[in-house]
């Protein structure tokens, strides 16, 4: 059990949340849940998840701010990213992996199943 | 007379009188023809055959009206009667000779002729006949009228001017001179008399021909006067003319000449003069453009080329001795003659008139005449010169139904123009402003006035919206291809006052009969508004896409969660059902990005990153992914594609091309249809090609193909699966891109869809 990896949600829309952390955890992986940017950044800083999956549209701080801010603190320099979202222009694709993200999902293109082999391949990696 | 002892050497006398060029007959003592030769024949109209043998009566007849004896006649007779007939002739030997004028030849003109008629002997002195020869001087006998003529004006010349007066031995020696002799050669009297001759005076080249003059004039030949070349004593040279006459003593003997010196400088001068303006204005008359006559007595004594030409006579004997109020039209030959009276009375000029003139070919002509008296030349003559203004009139009266026609259409399309609410301007082949209406002088900033002959590009441009430093190039293209051309949606108008302005516009040309490219005509408006709910309208799209992704990949996923094994065993149905709403959604996703594909290009919302493709290569893997599709369906998709072809261009969007295009393919043909396709080089583009044997586009429809939501009538009752935007962002990328999309197709055969990508790197980039 202690060796569950964690995950930290950062989803603001509650029924995609709730269907990631689903999937997650039937995949075996520890699931926690932040619905605005600002207390995502938080649980990153104090629960130091093992992954993050990360919308960009978010409440309070958005996605984009999320990333610098972390990316800025030397330890979670290298901490997996995947951007979750529906934003799909060239533009923002580009702001996002230049912000720091690991990946970039755009959910209506993508099954779970997609996003937890991309997850499980981050983890062989590490 | 001895007929046979006659007969040879009357044979060589034929033969020689023959071919004499005088015209010569022999008769004999009866007065009957032995001989009449061919010039005889020429002069008489009489032939031969007709007269040898026949006597006085039928060959006088020739000559007069009436019978008379002939010269030949009076000569056989002895020469008795002569002086009856002619009052002047003269006898040398046993020949005569005459001159007189013979009414009955050349057809009853007459002639002037010359005759010698002489006595024929045999070889024993008897008379046998008289020979006569004839001979027309009509023409010298012209021509000495006109010297005569000359000559008398010449000496009234010399009776109006001061003249040296002379008398001369027969040698030529001067026995007397008047002192005009000083004024005219600069001689004292004393230096002359009885020391010079009169041929001192003269050219030393001239003197054997004035003395030939005097010894002629004593063998009692007639004067002639000609100018000499004399000198003066100081050495400057006179022309002269020398009169003489001969002076008799009192036994009618001649024993010198007397006779007046006459300097004819002015005359000569005067001559030349005349001469040369005779020449120019000979000249001037044949180099006319106009028709002109010189009318003496209303008949025509002289026309040049032109006035033949427009009388349509072949040579002026046509119109010689015609009153020239036979070639005016019946109208205003009244008034014609009038206005010719009143010039003889006045001398002023006629006034320019328009007159209808009467061919020799009874055509009617239109011209314009003007008449006047020439002066200084010829009192009794008339100039008349005509132009000839049948095609000017003809013009004029075409032009002015063409500009009654013109203005009323003109006003037409002026009221139409002035109250079109789109702008247009009209530019002439140079691209200059000839035309602009109210709309295009409002959006322009500058009047019509202003405008007008101005280049376009100095008052206003296009460029493109996106990039308002480029400047649009549909003009030239308009004038370099003859086509129409539409630009929808990126225009921007920069005007006069360097106003942005957003337009839609069109140019089409201006062609001549022959299809050349004259002008063009630029239509445009402005779409300001248009634009602004454009771009709100994709932004629109562009939010509730994005917000419309959010539910539906909740759908998508707790559709996933639902058909995992995680959630329990699932019946069969409710496996279907699931499938069904899988399938539903993920056709709306697909919906929501095309959607967002096309705000993305209307809002030029799109990154280019090229990069080299193997276009072999880039089709097969598309074509892996559409094949369950095509399966689906069992038709054949075959590849015939270059392998080695690759192109440098954006791999997303041209995936994007390809997938709608083989999509639309296995969409739009039957169960079992056939796909086929290919790529290939062409010149310095990269084509591909998709034929399919399905559907087919309607006719009517195929302009409509490209443009946004369009599906054609005949696949939206078979086929609702399908968003009307996969052409339309197609086009759009293809054209970003830097090629061209088009097709063929007919309805229910099918369609065959290309594009083209440049080759050469340069050109891909935008």
């Amino acid at each position: 059990m202690e060796n569950k990896k964690h995950i930290l949600v950062v989803e603001d829309e509650n029924t995609l949340a709730l269907a990631l952390k689903k999937k997650l955890e039937n995949a075996g992986y520890l699931v926690s849940v932040s619905v605005d940017g600002k207390d995502g950044l938080n649980k990153i800083i104090h629960e130091k998840p093992d992954l993050v999956l990360l919308d960009l549209i978010l409440p309070v701080m958005d996605g984009f701010a999320v990333l610098k801010q972390l990316r800025a603190i030397p330890e979670f320099e290298f901490l997996p990213v995947i951007v979750l979202t529906n934003l799909s222009s060239d533009e923002d694709i580009a702001d996002v992996l230049n912000a720091g993200g690991t990946d970039y999902f755009i959910k209506t293109e993508h099954s779970l199943d997609d996003i937890i082999t991309t997850i499980k391949n981050k983890f062989n990696q590490i | 007379m001895n007929e046979c002892e006659f007969e040879n050497p009357n044979q060589r006398l034929l033969d020689i009188v023959e071919y004499l060029p005088d015209a010569t007959f022999i008769i004999d003592t009866n007065h009957k023809v032995l001989i009449w030769n061919k010039a005889m024949e020429i002069m008489t109209g009489i032939k031969k055959k007709d007269i040898i043998g026949k006597g006085n009566k039928e060959y006088s007849q020739a000559f007069f009206n009436k019978q008379r004896p002939l010269l030949a006649d009076l000569v056989i007779e002895g020469g008795k009667n002569i002086s009856k007939y002619y009052k002047v002739y003269r006898k040398e030997k046993d020949s005569y000779y005459i001159e007189s004028f013979v009414p009955k030849l050349h057809k009853g003109k007459g002639a002037y002729n010359w005759a010698k008629a002489s006595i024929l002997y045999d070889s024993n002195k008897k008379i046998i006949g008289v020979i006569e020869t004839i001979r027309d001087i009509t023409d010298k006998i012209i021509v000495e009228e006109n010297l005569k003529i000359s000559e008398k004006k010449y000496r009234e010349l010399a009776e109006s001017l001061p003249q040296t007066v002379y008398e001369t031995d027969l040698n030529g020696k001067i026995t007397f001179i008047n002192s005009i002799v000083l004024d005219q050669f600069g001689y004292t009297k004393e230096e002359v008399l009885n020391r010079m001759l009169i041929f001192d005076i003269l050219d030393p080249k001239e003197k054997n021909r004035a003395k030939k003059l005097f010894t002629d004039r004593i063998k009692g030949k007639k004067p002639t006067y000609t100018i000499f070349n004399s000198f003066k004593k100081d050495g400057t040279r006179l022309p002269i003319i020398v009169y003489s006459s001969i002076i008799h003593d009192k036994n009618d003997k001649a024993i010198g000449f007397r006779g007046v010196v006459i300097d004819v400088t002015q005359q000569q001068l005067y001559a030349e003069k005349l001469k040369a303006s005779e020449e120019k204005y000979q000249s001037l008359f044949e180099l006319s453009p106009d028709a002109i006559g010189v009318v003496t007595d209303k008949k025509f004594v002289f026309a040049n080329k032109k006035m033949l030409e427009l009388l349509r006579a072949k040579s002026f004997d046509e119109i010689k001795n015609k009153d020239i109020s036979t070639f005016i039209d019946k109208a205003s030959k009244d008034y014609f003659l009038r206005k010719i009276d009143e010039i003889y009375k006045t001398g002023q000029n006629m006034p320019l008139v328009e007159e209808r003139l009467i061919t020799l070919d009874k055509q009617t002509i239109d011209v314009e005449v003007t008449a006047s008296r020439l002066k200084g030349i010829d009192d009794d003559s008339i100039q008349i010169i005509y132009r000839d203004i049948s095609q000017s009139k003809k013009l004029e009266e075409g032009l002015q139904k063409l500009y009654l026609e013109s203005s009323l259409e003109r006003q037409k399309i002026e009221v139409v123009m002035d109250s079109m609410g789109d702008a247009v301007v009209a530019l002439d082949k140079q691209k200059r402003i000839i035309f602009a209406n109210p709309s295009a002088s409002q959006l322009i900033g500058e009047t019509k006035m202003k405008m007008a002959g101005k280049l376009y590009n100095e008052v206003f441009k296009f460029v493109f919206e996106k990039n308002t430093e480029k400047e649009m190039t549909f003009i030239d293209e308009v004038y370099a291809t003859g086509k129409i051309i539409e630009i929808e949606d990126q225009a921007v108008l920069i005007n006069k006052n360097n106003i942005a302005i957003p337009v839609a516009d069109s140019a089409a040309p201006i062609k001549d009969h022959s299809g050349n490219v004259v002008g063009c005509v630029i239509i445009f408006r402005d779409v300001t508004k248009e634009r602004q709910i454009n771009k709100v309208k994709s932004e629109f799209v562009s939010v509730a896409s994005h917000q419309l992704r959010t539910p539906l990949s909740a759908i998508k996923w707790f559709l996933e969660l639902m058909g995992s094994d995680t959630s329990g065993q699932l019946s069969e149905d409710q496996k279907n059902y699931l499938n069904q709403m899988t399938f539903s959604t993920n056709r709306m996703i697909k919906l929501i990005n095309e959607l967002l594909n096309v705000s993305r290009i209307e809002t030029g919302n799109i990154q280019i990153r090229q990069k080299s493709l193997n276009l072999n290569n880039f089709i097969k893997n598309i074509s892996r992914e559409i094949m369950p599709k095509i399966s689906e369906k069992k038709q054949h998709l075959i590849l015939k594609t270059d392998k080695h072809l690759t192109v440098h261009s954006d791999e997303v969007l041209l995936r994007q091309v390809i997938e709608n295009l083989i999509t639309n393919a296995n969409r739009y043909s039957p169960i079992g249809g056939r796909i086929v396709i290919k790529t290939y080089k062409k010149e310095n583009w990269a084509t591909f090609e998709i034929k399919d044997n399905g559907y087919g586009i309607p006719e009517n429809q195929k302009e409509r193909m490209f443009t946004k939501f369009f599906r054609a009538d005949n696949i939206i009752t078979k086929q609702t699966d399908g968003t009307g935007l996969g052409l339309f962002v197609a086009k759009s990328a293809i054209e970003t891109l830097g090629g061209k999309i088009w097709f063929e197709s007919k309805e229910n055969i099918g369609s065959i869809f290309y594009f083209n990508l440049p080759l050469n790197k340069q050109l891909s980039k935008r």
